[in-house]
């Protein structure tokens, strides 16, 4: 059943067109991303989804209520991580998790108990006394979390929640929202340019200019949009071998690179020539690939 | 319950930014200030008798209220730009409460932390008073001072309320606190003896809310002040109250008490309808 259901959704900024025409479901308890590089339109139908933003044109239900005439049932269970740090620098986490209880109408046991719920998940309570402005970007990241899982939300909307943080914080905050995946069963609709980030995603959607160019699982988009690559240094002999055998290849440098069905093709074409090889490796497909061969760029070059 | 968790949020923000605080009592620090180090002079004997410095320490003070309760919600809704600015306020947005009251948070905030900041500038002064000049204020004075730091701060919040949606940035807001702060003292008439400017002048002066709210102070403020130091002569209790704005005028038209109240309800309902056809800018 889809908890979000978004049609022919569209919207302008002056002449500039973010999002055009798009339509898509999330289904329930799904891991659903948004990926594609700054401009894409993806914050801009977050936005729009949390009910921050008006469109222009579509129509959007959300846990069976339509956007602009039910947003306070809406928001009632929506929880929303924004790209930037919303928590009040000088207020501490507890404060600012009071202050977000109080907003939600929780009574203060309601809210106490939530509160040792969610520090057994993110482990927020070493620094919960400190003020917000004297916290690393990791544990800032974590209250905001915190914040936007108070109210027990059925949908969580994570806008590029990693931008901005070192590797390491990277790393633990992505591992913070796998667990958060497992442990509370919730929809969590996420926005990046980061591939890595969208391969345990349920469902992929590649935002490109505004306009969804392709949708599917990670590993569905990597077999039909890419293809694992045997790369080989040759020895002199093998150029010869390859053509007079009919196997497409290209050389980069000084390496020869072979499109593969699968990786098991690739170990058929070594065991075949491996006289005339010097050395090999099969690569694996990547999202990047899958993007490059979707948009025709690099993700990295867009950001 | 919601709105009453924003107001404290507001008031905590704004509170624990000392500088913010600390700027918003500029205007009053110098005005304590020149008044100590230049005007004091210029009231010349006045000063001698115990009356004189009851009665200009009451229209100095009189003044610094006034004008806290226009700096003060000024300094206050920087909370409020920059929560705009820094997309803070998209956090409230996402909750299950109407813009429109989050936004009105905001002003009942300025109107609290006015008032309250006001009262404690009353305490201040009458403590000031009483070291100077071994007297405090009447209660029904202070009774009547203290309903008018609610009028006057209400009145400004919602001028200012109204004016701060126009402002995208925390660098617009503190450039317009600063012509604020500069103009202000002029304004109200405190650093110049509004009896002795181009008459013009004075009529113009006279439409703004700023010399409207430091008159009514004052008339609080210093009638006892006056009664003393004039007892029965009218004549020139009149003529030094026209000198130093405590009563104003426009042509041969007094602004009695009870039109600058009416001027003030005016001037309230005027800038709480603009800041209402305003909110319009905070729908999504």
């Amino acid at each position: 059943m889809a908890i979000i259901e978004v049609s022919n959704l569209s919207k302008h900024y002056g002449n500039v067109h973010a999002v055009k025409n798009i339509s898509f479901k999330v289904k329930e308890n799904a891991f659903f991303a948004l990926l594609g590089p700054n401009g894409a339109g993806k914050s801009t139908t977050i936005e729009i989804l949390s009910t921050l933003l008006g469109k222009d044109q579509g129509t959007i239900k959300i846990n069976g209520y339509e956007l602009d005439t039910d947003d306070d049932a809406i928001r009632k269970h929506l929880g929303v991580v924004f790209q930037y740090n919303t928590l009040d620098k000088d207020l501490t986490v507890m404060e600012n998790l009071e202050l977000r209880a109080a907003l939600y109408k929780m009574t203060k046991a309601e809210y106490l108990k939530r509160v040792e719920t969610l520090d057994r998940l993110i482990q927020f309570q070493s620094f919960a006394n400190q003020r917000i402005r004297h916290l690393s970007g990791g544990q800032r990241r974590k209250a905001d979390i915190a914040r936007a899982l108070l109210h027990s939300p059925r949908i969580l909307m994570l806008d590029e929640p990693t931008t901005g943080l070192d590797p390491k914080s990277r790393k633990g905050l992505w591992e913070l929202i796998l667990k958060l995946k497992e442990a509370t069963k919730m929809t969590i609709l996420l926005t990046t340019h980061y591939m890595e980030e969208v391969l345990d995603a349920d469902h992929v959607i590649i935002l490109h200019e505004g306009v969804i160019r392709a949708e599917d699982s990670a590993e569905n988009l990597r077999i039909q949009y890419a293809k694992d690559t045997l790369k080989i240094v040759p020895k002199a002999t093998l150029k010869d071998l390859l053509k007079r055998d009919k196997i497409p290849f290209r050389l980069v440098n000084q390496t020869m690179h072979i499109d593969l069905k699968n990786p098991f093709q690739g170990i058929e074409i070594v065991k075949t020539y491996k006289d005339a090889i010097e050395t090999f490796e099969i690569v694996k497909a990547s999202m990047d690939d899958v993007f490059l061969n979707i948009t025709g760029e690099r993700l990295e070059e867009t950001l | 319950m919601m709105i009453f968790a924003l107001i404290k949020r507001h008031l905590k923000i704004y509170l624990r930014d000392r500088w913010a605080v600390f700027f918003s009592f500029l205007s009053v620090i110098i005005i304590l200030v020149l008044f100590m180090v230049f005007f004091r002079n210029a009231f010349g004997t006045v000063t001698d008798t115990t009356e004189g410095q009851y009665m200009i320490n009451g229209w100095i003070f009189s003044g610094v209220l006034m004008v806290a309760t226009v700096t003060v919600p000024l300094g206050f809704l920087g909370v409020m730009v920059t929560d705009r600015e820094t997309n803070a306020i998209n956090d409230f947005y996402v909750a299950p409460i109407a813009r429109s009251k989050i936004v009105i948070s905001y002003l009942v905030a300025a109107i609290i932390i006015g008032s309250v900041l006001g009262i404690i500038n009353l305490i201040l002064g009458q403590v000031y008073m009483f070291i100077s000049v071994q007297t405090f204020l009447p209660l029904i004075t202070n009774i009547q001072l203290l309903l008018l730091i609610i009028l006057s701060t209400t009145l400004f919040s919602s001028l200012f309320f109204y004016v701060v949606t126009f402002i995208k940035t925390a660098n617009s807001h503190g450039t317009l606190s600063t012509l604020v702060g500069t103009l202000i003292g002029f304004l109200a008439g405190l650093y110049v003896v509004v009896g002795s400017l181009p008459t013009a002048t004075r009529y113009i002066m006279a439409l703004f809310p700023t010399l409207q709210m430091a008159s009514l102070f004052r008339l609080v403020y210093m009638n006892e002040a006056l009664d003393l130091l004039f007892q029965e002569n009218t004549v020139r209790r009149e003529t030094e109250s026209f000198m130093l704005g405590i009563r104003i005028e426009i042509g041969s038209f007094e602004l009695t008490p009870l039109i600058l109240l009416l001027f003030s309800l005016f001037w309230i309902t005027l800038f709480i309808t603009l800041s209402i056809m305003r909110l319009k800018a905070f729908k999504k």
